[in-house]
């Protein structure tokens, strides 16, 4: 059999003498060159800015409870018709971010209302898509709610906030 | 009338006899012999012939090895391992000079699957002296690369003889 | 006449591996994926076995892929891998670039059963504020037997 000789195979071209080294490495006429794409997406933040805000309307409860139910594509429910009126309708979120880019969105839960004189009704929150696409770096998001007013609850305009969370996936 | 004695001719035939002289024209010296007794020649082959790795290309081209083991691609060809000339040691009676000479100057690589190629030998050697009573000669070799020579490994054989002079 | 030995016996052997060309094929592009930037530089890497380290200012997204070649040669044999160069330029192709600095998982291969398959690692600097948009570039393997 023919001998082999153990040889160690040349070293990477690092540093200073890259060029040099890389036309040596490429003079081997029968060596075989291949290449490779390396490749990445930068992405700018994405910004979520409420366009409309999620809201119930006018509810009389004094007579009995009210459930009212806003959803996302704008329907509504009332439990009960004669107790709801005015505009009811989803909070809309408008969001900016790299075009052709996937984001999640997350909202929490529950939002709390409170009154000026300290009384307080919980909403229960809906997100009308987890996911959506940048279509030319924008989107909508409609986020509806869930409110139960007990019968009797006191009058006044009750107020609150919620957080909404949107990343790149 | 002389008389003489019949003892006095007895005499005299006698002297005559004492007189016959024969004649003396060869020389002699001293001469030597010797003979040198010889001891067979050994010869063993230090080193096979070995072109290395070859690339083939579309084209038909060379690779040569060297008595040195230098080697030489040929245009198109890719070259690879270390290559090695064929190399023998001669023992024999020291002094002496003795004769070098390929038995035949080609030799053929095969595959053993159909696919030969040639090689051309050559030594610079034709005549070696065994100081210490040993010496050493290389085989130089050009192989003859086909067009897309089938890949695989290829053998063959060659012989030298060594004579005293 | 003094005779002489020929070194019949035992004659000398000539001989040489033919070859034929090695055949690389990429199999995986190098991708780190969707990042975004921060205010101050930072590096993503990704490892050998294609496990993305992002750098903590930075937010990294999307699936990450380490660069993979499959090597086809003659069985046996030892091939010797080499990068040209272990810098490689992305660019958005509007005069927006970073720089990845690269490593093979091996320089040499042996072609057990015809053959074999090696990798590309990365670490990229990711510079404060990058601008956004899909950067590429493009790196060469030089694959050779030993």
């Amino acid at each position: 059999m023919p001998r082999r000789f153990i040889t160690s195979c040349p070293r990477t071209c690092v540093g200073a003498a890259t060029v040099l080294c890389a036309l040596l490495a490429s003079t081997s006429a029968s060596a075989t060159a291949v290449a490779g794409a390396a490749s990445v997406t930068i992405v700018a933040p994405v910004i979520a800015r409420e366009e409309a805000p999620l809201a119930f309307g006018s509810i009389d409860s004094s007579s009995s409870g009210v459930v009212l139910t806003v959803n996302p594509d704008g329907t509504t429910r009332c439990s009960r018709a004669a107790s709801c009126t005015g505009r009811a309708s989803p909070a809309i979120f408008a969001l900016t971010g790299t075009a052709g880019e996937r984001v999640g969105v997350t909202v929490t839960d529950h939002a709390t209302l409170s009154s000026a004189a300290g009384d307080s009704l919980q909403v229960a929150l809906t997100l009308g898509s987890p996911q959506l696409d940048l279509i030319a770096g924008k989107a909508r998001v409609a986020i509806g709610g869930e409110i139960i007013v007990p019968a009797g609850q006191a009058p006044g305009g009750y107020h609150g906030a919620f957080h909404v969370d949107v990343d790149y996936q | 009338m002389t008389f003489f004695s019949t003892k006095r001719l007895g005499a005299f035939g006698a002297v005559l006899t004492l007189l016959a002289v024969s004649p003396s024209y060869a020389s002699t010296g001293n001469g030597d012999a010797s003979v040198k007794i010889l001891r067979a020649i050994t010869v063993t082959k230090s080193a096979d012939l070995y072109f290395g790795k070859i690339l083939p290309s579309a084209s038909a081209a060379t690779v040569a090895v060297a008595e040195s083991g230098a080697r030489t691609c040929g245009a198109g060809l890719g070259c690879y391992d270390t290559a090695s000339s064929g190399a023998f040691h001669v023992v024999g009676t020291n002094g002496e000079v003795v004769s070098v000479s390929l038995d035949s100057t080609t030799a053929t690589l095969s595959d053993g699957a159909s696919h030969a190629m040639t090689v051309d030998l050559g030594t610079s050697t034709s005549s070696l002296t065994l100081a210490g009573g040993a010496g050493d000669f290389s085989v130089a070799g050009t192989l003859n690369v086909g067009a897309n020579q089938v890949d695989g490994t290829y053998t063959g054989q060659y012989s030298v003889s060594v004579n005293y002079q | 006449m003094a005779s002489g030995v020929s070194a019949a016996p035992g004659a000398a052997r000539a001989s040489v591996q033919i070859l034929r060309p090695v055949a690389v094929t990429k199999t995986a592009d190098l991708m780190f994926g969707t990042v975004l930037p921060a205010t101050s530089t930072a590096t993503v890497a990704i490892r050998q076995d294609g496990v993305r380290t992002c750098g903590s200012p930075l937010r990294c997204y999307g699936t990450p892929s380490a660069g993979r070649f499959h090597v086809v040669g003659v069985s046996g044999q030892i091939v010797c891998i080499s990068l040209a160069t272990t810098r490689v330029t992305l660019t958005d192709g509007a005069a927006h670039t970073m720089t990845a600095n690269l490593s093979l998982s091996t320089s040499s291969l042996a072609l057990a059963g015809g053959s074999g398959d090696f990798g590309i690692a990365g670490v990229l600097s990711v510079k404060a504020n990058q601008a956004e948009g899909a950067y590429a570039g493009q790196y060469v393997v030089s694959v050779d037997y030993q």
